[in-house]
C-alpha cells in the first residue's frame, strides 16, 4: 500500500487526496438520485478489484464472477432470514461458501489443463448452472429472487446494515477504498508476484513449482535450452527474491520465446518460397495451401 | 410411454440441428480467425427480426428468406472483420471478449430500442401442420429448418473441402505465418471466414423464427447455448458443431420432458462442465 502511495507522483497524490474529500462530503450536497449513482459506483468498483485480481494479476479470464457475488449474497440473505444472523456474522459464511466454490472451480479447471478460452468458459457454465438451479429452488426465493422483509421496527439498526442512503454510501465507499488498499498490498506482497509470475510465464512456474528437480537436470542443448536456462534462473533466484520488481522480468519469457519462433519459421518459409521461385509463380496459392492442409492431415 | 420418448427424441433432434447450424458460424470463426465471437446470439436475434420483417412485410417464407438474410449477413460479417475484429486478431482474449461483448451490448439495446421488449411471433400458415409417420408425430416447421440446416450445412462443408477459396482459409488455419509467407492474403480470407460464419448464423436465424418468437432477450441463451454446443461438439471443428448441436437438442428436449423445461439448460450446462472437464478439446476436435 505504501509503495502505491510511494510511487504516486505528487499531482496524483494530491487529485486523489481532493477526490476522497469530495466524496467524503458528497452526501452533505448531493441530492438522492446522485447518491444512488455513486453507490452503484464504489460497488461495481469494488467487484472490478475482484475481476483485478484474477485478470490483472494472475492473468485468468473469469467470466463467472457474478456466481460468487449471488453465492455470498443469498447465503447471507438466508442467514438473516432463516437464522437471525446479522450481516457482519452472515459475511463470513458467505465469503467461506463463495471462497470454496471459486476454490473448486479453479482445482477443477487447473487439473484437468482448462486453459484459456475453455477456462472462461468453464466458469460461465458453472454460473450458468448454479443461476438456473437456484431457479429452482423454493427455500431461495425460486426464480423471482429472495427479498428481506420489510421490517418497520429495525429500520435503524444501522448494525445490522438497516439504515438509511448516507449509511449505504459511506459503507460502499470504505469498501471501495478498502479494495483498492487491499488490492494494493497483495500486489506487493508474495503471493502478487507469484501471481504475476503465473501471468507472465506459467511454463517457469510450473517448471519451478512442480518439478524443480527435473528443470536442473534437463540436459544442455537440446530443444528445451532456452526454457531449461530461463527455469534454472528462475529457481536459482526464486528463494530469496520475492518482492523483486526485477525477478519477475525473468519470468517474462514467453514473449521472447514466441518471437524467436516467429522469426525461425518466417525464415524457413522464406528460403523454401525464394529457392522455388517457378512453383510460386505457377502454384502459389493452390499448391501451397494443399500442402498446408496435407500437412495438417497427415499430423491429424 | 417408448413413442412419446422417441417423439420427444425426434423433436430434439430436429431442433438441435438448427442449433448446430448457429454453433457452426461460431466453430467456423474460432476455427479459422481464432477469435471467440461473443455476439454470436445477438446476430441470431437479428436474423431473427429480419425474418420476421421479411415474413410480415413481404410474406416471404422464413425458410426461403434464410438466403437472402444469409447473403446479407455474409456482407455485414466481411465488413465487420476488415474494419473492426482484424486488429483485434492476436491480441489478448479479454480485449477480444470487451470487443464483441460491447458489440453485443449495443446490438441488444438497439433491437430493444426499435422492437421493444415483447415477442414478435412469426405465424406460418403451417405451423400446427404435421406429418405421422408410425407412432410419429413430426412439426412440418421443424423438419423444414431442420432440413435446410443440413442443406447450408452440407454446402459449406463442400466449400471448405472441395473449392480453392475454402482450402486456402484452412490453410490459414493450418499454418497462419506459411500461408501469409507464400502470397495469401490473410486479412481477406479473415473477412471471407468472419462473413461466412456470420451467413451461417443468418440461416440459422431465420430458420429459428420457425420455432421461436423473436425477442432481444433470447440474445444471451443464443450465445451461451452455441459456446455449449461447439465446446461439445469440438471447438474448430465442423462436423462436431452439428453433432453438438444434435446432442444439446436431444439432452434439452429430455430434460425438458423429464424434468422441468425451465430447467433443461441446465443440463446443458452440465454436459459442458463434464465434457471441459473429461474431453476438453470436445468430443470431435484434436487437442492443440
Amino acid at each position: 500500500m505504501m509503495a502505491l502511495w510511494r510511487d504516486m507522483p505528487v499531482r496524483g497524490r494530491l487529485l486523489a487526496g481532493l477526490l476522497l474529500v469530495v466524496l467524503l462530503a458528497a452526501p452533505l450536497f448531493a441530492d438522492r438520485y446522485l447518491l444512488s449513482v455513486l453507490i452503484l459506483i464504489f460497488y461495481f468498483a469494488y467487484l472490478g478489484q475482484a475481476w483485478n485480481l484474477m485478470m490483472g494479476l494472475a492473468g485468468q479470464l473469469s467470466l463467472g464472477h457474478a456466481l460468487h457475488v449471488g453465492l455470498g449474497a443469498y447465503v447471507a440473505a438466508m442467514l438473516w432470514v432463516y437464522l437471525g444472523w446479522g450481516p457482519w456474522l452472515g459475511v463470513v459464511p458467505a465469503v467461506a461458501v463463495a471462497a470454496i466454490v471459486g476454490a473448486a472451480i479453479a482445482w477443477l479447471g487447473f487439473r484437468f489443463s482448462i486453459e484459456g478460452v475453455y477456462f472462461a468458459l468453464l466458469t460461465i457454465a458453472f454460473a450458468e448452472f448454479t443461476r438456473i438451479g437456484f431457479d429452482h429452488i423454493g427455500a431461495a426465493g425460486g426464480a423471482g429472487g429472495f427479498f428481506l422483509p420489510y421490517q418497520a421496527q429495525r429500520l435503524g439498526e444501522w448494525w445490522n446494515l438497516r439504515g438509511g442512503q448516507g449509511l449505504f454510501y459511506y459503507a460502499g465507499l470504505t469498501m471501495a477504498c478498502g479494495a483498492v488498499i487491499l488490492t494494493a498490498w497483495l500486489k506487493g506482497s508474495r503471493l502478487g508476484y507469484q501471481w504475476l509470475a503465473v501471468h507472465t510465464g506459467p511454463t517457469v512456474v510450473v517448471a519451478v513449482g512442480r518439478c524443480r528437480e527435473q528443470a536442473l537436470s534437463w540436459p544442455a542443448g537440446n530443444r528445451r535450452g532456452e526454457l531449461q536456462h530461463r527455469a534454472r534462473r528462475a529457481v536459482r533466484d526464486h528463494r530469496p527474491q520475492w518482492g523483486r520488481q526485477d525477478h519477475i522480468v525473468q519470468y517474462d519469457r514467453r514473449r521472447d520465446r514466441s518471437r524467436s519462433r516467429h522469426d525461425l519459421i518466417c525464415g524457413r518459409a522464406h528460403r523454401w518460397a525464394h529457392t522455388r521461385p517457378h512453383l510460386r509463380a505457377r502454384h502459389r496459392t493452390h499448391l501451397t495451401a494443399r500442402a498446408a492442409v496435407s500437412g495438417a492431415q497427415r499430423r491429424g | 410411454m417408448a413413442a412419446i420418448i422417441l417423439n420427444v427424441v425426434v423433436q430434439g433432434v430436429l431442433t438441435g440441428l438448427v442449433y448446430g447450424l448457429m454453433a457452426l458460424g461460431l466453430s467456423v470463426i474460432f476455427g479459422i480467425v481464432r477469435v471467440v465471437n461473443f455476439a454470436h446470439g445477438e446476430f441470431a436475434v437479428i436474423a431473427m427480426y429480419a425474418a420476421f420483417l421479411l415474413f410480415r412485410e413481404l410474406g416471404l417464407d422464413p425458410v426461403i428468406a434464410a438466403l437472402p438474410i444469409a447473403a446479407g449477413f455474409f456482407c455485414v460479417g466481411y465488413l465487420l472483420q476488415s474494419a473492426l475484429i482484424n486488429p483485434f486478431v492476436g491480441r489478448a482474449e479479454h480485449e477480444q471478449f470487451i470487443l464483441l461483448v460491447g458489440l453485443g451490448m449495443v446490438i441488444v439495446n438497439g433491437l430493444l430500442m426499435i422492437f421493444g421488449p415483447d415477442a414478435r411471433p412469426t405465424n406460418l400458415s403451417y405451423a400446427f401442420d404435421s406429418y405421422e409417420i408410425g407412432p410419429l408425430l413430426i412439426d412440418k416447421a421443424r423438419l423444414l429448418a431442420a432440413a435446410a440446416a443440413l442443406v447450408v450445412a452440407a454446402i459449406l462443408f463442400t466449400f471448405f473441402r472441395m473449392s480453392q477459396t475454402g482450402i486456402a482459409i484452412r490453410a490459414c488455419a493450418d499454418n497462419l505465418i506459411g500461408a501469409a509467407v507464400v502470397g495469401l492474403d490473410v486479412k481477406r480470407l479473415y473477412a471471407l471466414t468472419f462473413g461466412i460464419g456470420l451467413a451461417c448464423v443468418g440461416a440459422a436465424g431465420a430458420l429459428m423464427v420457425t420455432i421461436a418468437d423473436a425477442r432481444p432477450a433470447l440474445a444471451q441463451a443464443f450465445t451461451l447455448q452455441a459456446f455449449v454446443i461447439v465446446i461439445v461438439g469440438g471447438l474448430g471443428s465442423m462436423s462436431g458443431a452439428l453433432v453438438g448441436g444434435v446432442l444439446i437438442g436431444v439432452s434439452e428436449a429430455l430434460a425438458g420432458f423429464f424434468f422441468e423445461p425451465s430447467m433443461k439448460s441446465m443440463f446443458s450446462f452440465g454436459l459442458l462442465i463434464l465434457v471441459l472437464v473429461l474431453r476438453p478439446q470436445g468430443l470431435m476436435g484434436r487437442r492443440a
